[in-house]
């Protein structure tokens, strides 16, 4: 057999996966072939260097978070429906933000109703403000009853904020969508739209970042930020104290809530 | 003259060969244990589950993404994954396997999401890592700083660091869980769910494309 037919088995020579047989030809050829024993060498220094490549430890904070994670989908320890897992969850996967965005606001659908009606009184919108990240719950339990609060009630309460980052119209557009989309059990992970709210709530879409499947999703969303009247998508900007023209991503996000029984998503 | 085949136990090998030395029966009954624990939904056997197999996990996933905040994110969901699909696990391999399948699998989905996306990822050695102010190379440092690591050059390390990146990802799958992961080609062909040969052809020939590549770099 030539040399180059060999060496094509020194991998598995090296890990001892060869048959005896073939082990013990490899065996008698490397005993007459300086050559043949050079190149073992070669492939032996390369397994040998693999292994010393290191394996890069799990930063501990990383395997809190899992643990976090974990122990809240078991059935003892979970805090609350919205807990900071789900919270957390939602900037991991934050698309990173272009240039020149002024605000993200991310608008996660949960799909538990049952849970949530107990938890929550209907009307209420759950949200968080961080610096320029705006979340916003929305469920079915609490998208039904927004009509309770005023769009002024609304932007009064996220005053501090609402300068960079614009309040959704309560008896807006964009609810009613969010209404129809958990009634629609939307199917792909995410949309992400990049769009410019204007100073009468208006707004429109400048980027599709991540966009539906469903053509119709993406049409009723365009439709949605162009609602006028009083279904405007946003309050309008004298309301929020904020400028004219403010640029925001919009993410749309199917949020899985874990039930007592299990978890869903 | 008489040619003996030369042998070599680096510690990886030792530590590998103390492992194969345990007493089965000792894995298997902790693993039975902490698997009908998991079942029942125990909270601490979770815990458990995590500190056993979550540096695995991530090691894993940060060779197959070579990206430090993938790696940790796809960590969670491996994880996530598994607590959903324990119910379904019947033994056929070791937990650390099974996580290794669940996580091989991630990656892929992953690398898809980001072909879809045409996305370009640039890695730095020196970037943060999520919030924290750790670095890849603090974590990549951090482990195995036995004397024979040192003596790996930088160069080299480097080198093999990006043959490795280069290496198509069906070949790099099977020469991390082999040679860095330390899985037996059995473990191997569970984890990838592939035959025994197929494994030994990834292997070869990945090793192989890593040599040729080393060579020309």
């Amino acid at each position: 057999m030539k040399c180059v037919d060999l060496r094509s088995k020194f991998s598995l020579y090296i890990d001892g996966a060869l048959s005896d047989l073939e082990m013990a030809l490899l065996d008698g050829h490397l005993s007459d072939c300086p050559l043949c024993r050079e190149e073992l060498d070669e492939e032996r220094r390369l397994r040998s260097d693999l292994r010393r490549l290191g394996r890069p430890s799990i930063p501990p904070a990383v395997a809190e978070s899992v643990k976090f994670a974990l122990r809240e989908r078991t059935s003892e320890g979970r805090p609350s429906i919205f807990s900071t897992s789900v919270s957390d969850w939602i900037p991991m996967r934050l698309m990173p933000l272009g240039i020149g965005v002024a605000a993200s606001l991310v608008i996660g659908i949960s799909f538990l109703s049952m849970m949530f009606a107990g938890a929550r009184s209907a009307g209420e919108i759950i949200s968080s403000d961080r610096g320029r990240d705006t979340r916003i719950m929305l469920t079915p339990g609490n998208a039904e009853g927004l009509s309770d609060i005023s769009p002024t009630e609304y932007a009064r309460s996220r005053m501090s904020v609402a300068g960079e980052s614009p309040s959704i119209n309560p008896n807006g557009a964009i609810v009613a969508l969010t209404r129809s989309l958990v009634g629609s059990r939307m199917r792909d992970d995410e949309v992400v739209v990049v769009a410019n709210v204007l100073s009468n709530g208006l707004a429109s879409v400048t980027e599709v970042v991540e966009g539906n499947s469903d053509a119709k999703t993406m049409a009723d969303l365009e439709r949605a930020l162009q609602a006028d009247g009083s279904n405007t998508p946003f309050v309008p900007a004298v309301l929020d104290n904020r400028g004219d023209n403010v640029r925001v991503v919009l993410k749309f996000k199917t949020v899985n809530v874990s039930t007592r029984t299990g978890s869903k998503r | 003259m008489v040619f003996t085949r030369s042998m070599t136990l680096d510690d990886e090998e030792f530590r590998n060969a103390a492992l194969a030395a345990e007493p089965l029966s000792a894995r298997t009954t902790y693993e039975s244990e902490l698997l009908e624990k998991l079942k029942a939904n125990d909270a601490d056997a979770f815990d458990r589950f995590v500190d056993s197999y979550s540096g695995d996990v991530f090691s894993l996933l940060y060779r197959l993404t070579e990206n430090a905040d993938d790696a940790a994110e796809l960590t969670q969901e491996t994880f996530l994954n598994a607590f959903r699909s324990i119910g379904r696990f019947r033994g056929e391999s070791g937990l650390k396997t099974w996580l290794f399948r669940i996580a091989v699998n991630e990656s892929r989905n992953r690398f898809r999401w980001w072909k879809r996306r045409k996305r370009e990822r640039t890695i730095s050695l020196d970037a943060a890592i999520g919030d924290s102010e750790m670095t890849l190379s603090d974590v990549i440092a951090d482990r195995g700083s036995s004397p024979e690591d040192e003596v790996l050059s930088r160069e080299r390390r480097a080198a093999l660091n990006s043959a490795l990146l280069d290496l198509p990802i069906s070949f790099r799958e099977a020469v991390v869980l082999v040679d860095i992961e330390g899985l037996s080609y059995e473990e191997t062909a569970l984890a990838l769910d592939v035959g025994i040969g197929t494994v030994k052809s990834r292997i070869s020939r990945g090793r192989e494309e890593l040599r040729r590549r080393l060579r020309d770099s």
